[in-house]
């Protein structure tokens, strides 16, 4: 069974691609790996050394967590799989802000300690500090994954659906399905129902009910899915994909070398 | 200060808030430009809409 | 370390001895905690 992909749209933060011939494990498997397990960069850590602003201490932590960043996964190597014991540069790096108002920050305004890490997005409104405000802090950036806390999420939205494919086995031409269906998967050419785009199809069976001959037939292929996937700009979507895929097979190569010492 | 990501979803919606203000504020349709935004999903599209900039009315009594 | 009057931001020391804390100066009766000078360390999350 040959897998096969088929992409329907792609820009830098998403993608929509068919992928034929695999069975839903698998394909959940990628799903998961997409969001769980490939790693990225984020703030973790906060260091105040003095705060004046409208928010406290734990809020303003929080809104740096959440800046995407953009850094390739492997130049740093996870806090736990570190041979040091709190924290090296091979591990971690800093960021900081020093302001004092009135000035807006936004997360362009983040001095990162490596040229390598930059934000993903410039215009992230930080914190807005008034007359005499003032912000002093360094922040220590860490390479995550997303089970660990969502800030490390790569994929801010993925899922899947198997395809659905609907045909018309007996009509009259009445229109209804045409009224009822909320995705417009039917279409009236020249008074003939036709279908048109049975992709966006929900499976929600209300043509099915409407339909007073029992003509319609929604089925879905259990072997093809199709993926829509969002990034939040710290990584490509293709790259995404691609680094998701070759995790999934590392980790399968790995736990056959395992079965196989077992087996002897 | 509106809230770096969507609460629901986790997409980054920290920068999109003061084009949306400003095009709101010109008179344009909220839910057009949340749409020229690209702001799809219901849930982010309530963090925008449902947003209000309070920071002004606190700093007196900080 | 003090506590500063939440109305007129007089840095106020307090007498333990006495019943009750008060502004020296304006006698308004909320005081706040000045913020310590050292580091605070918070996890992003």
């Amino acid at each position: 069974m040959a897998i096969e992909i088929n992409v329907i749209e792609l820009t830098e933060r998403y993608a929509k691609f068919i992928i034929s011939g695999l069975t839903p494990a698998s394909a959940n498997a990628l799903r998961r790996c997409m969001i769980n397990e490939v790693p990225r960069m984020a703030i973790d850590e906060v260091n105040f050394y003095e705060n004046t602003s409208v928010l406290f201490d734990e809020q303003l932590a929080l809104r740096l967590g959440l800046i995407p960043l953009r850094a390739d996964p492997g130049l740093y190597v996870l806090e736990d799989e570190c041979t040091c014991e709190d924290g090296c540069s091979l591990c971690q790096s800093t960021a900081s802000i020093s302001a004092e108002g009135p000035i807006k920050i936004y997360s362009s305004d983040l001095v990162m300690g490596d040229e390598n890490i930059s934000v993903a997005d410039d215009n992230i409104l930080i914190v807005d500090l008034k007359d005499g405000q003032k912000l002093l802090l360094n922040a220590i950036i860490k390479l995550g994954t997303g089970e660990m806390h969502a800030k490390w999420q790569n994929a801010v939205v993925c899922g899947y659906k198997n395809i659905p494919h609907v045909s018309i086995t007996d009509c009259n031409d009445c229109g209804r399905c045409v009224d009822v269906c909320p995705r417009d998967v039917f279409k009236c050419v020249d008074g003939r129902v036709m279908i048109g785009d049975d992709i966006n199809c929900s499976c929600c069976n209300l043509c099915v009910e409407a339909c007073e001959l029992d003509g319609i037939v929604i089925e879905e292929d259990p072997e093809a899915f199709l993926f829509k996937l969002e990034t939040d700009g710290g990584m490509t979507a293709s790259a995404l994909i691609v680094y998701a895929v070759r995790m999934l097979r590392d980790k399968a190569v790995r736990l056959k070398s395992v079965l196989e010492r077992f087996s002897h | 200060m509106i809230p770096v990501r969507c609460f629901t979803c986790g997409k980054v919606i920290g920068g999109l808030w003061e084009e949306y203000k400003e095009r709101r504020d010109a008179g344009e349709d909220p839910g057009e430009v949340l749409d020229d935004l690209g702001v799809e999903r219901y849930c982010c599209r309530r963090m925008l809409l449902t947003h209000l900039e309070i920071v002004d009315k606190f700093v007196p009594y900080q | 370390m003090g506590y500063y009057c939440a109305k007129c931001k007089y840095l106020v020391e307090i007498d333990y001895g006495s019943p009750g804390i008060r502004c020296n100066y304006c006698g308004h009766r909320i005081l706040i905690k000045q913020r310590p000078t050292m580091v605070k360390t918070v996890k992003a999350e």
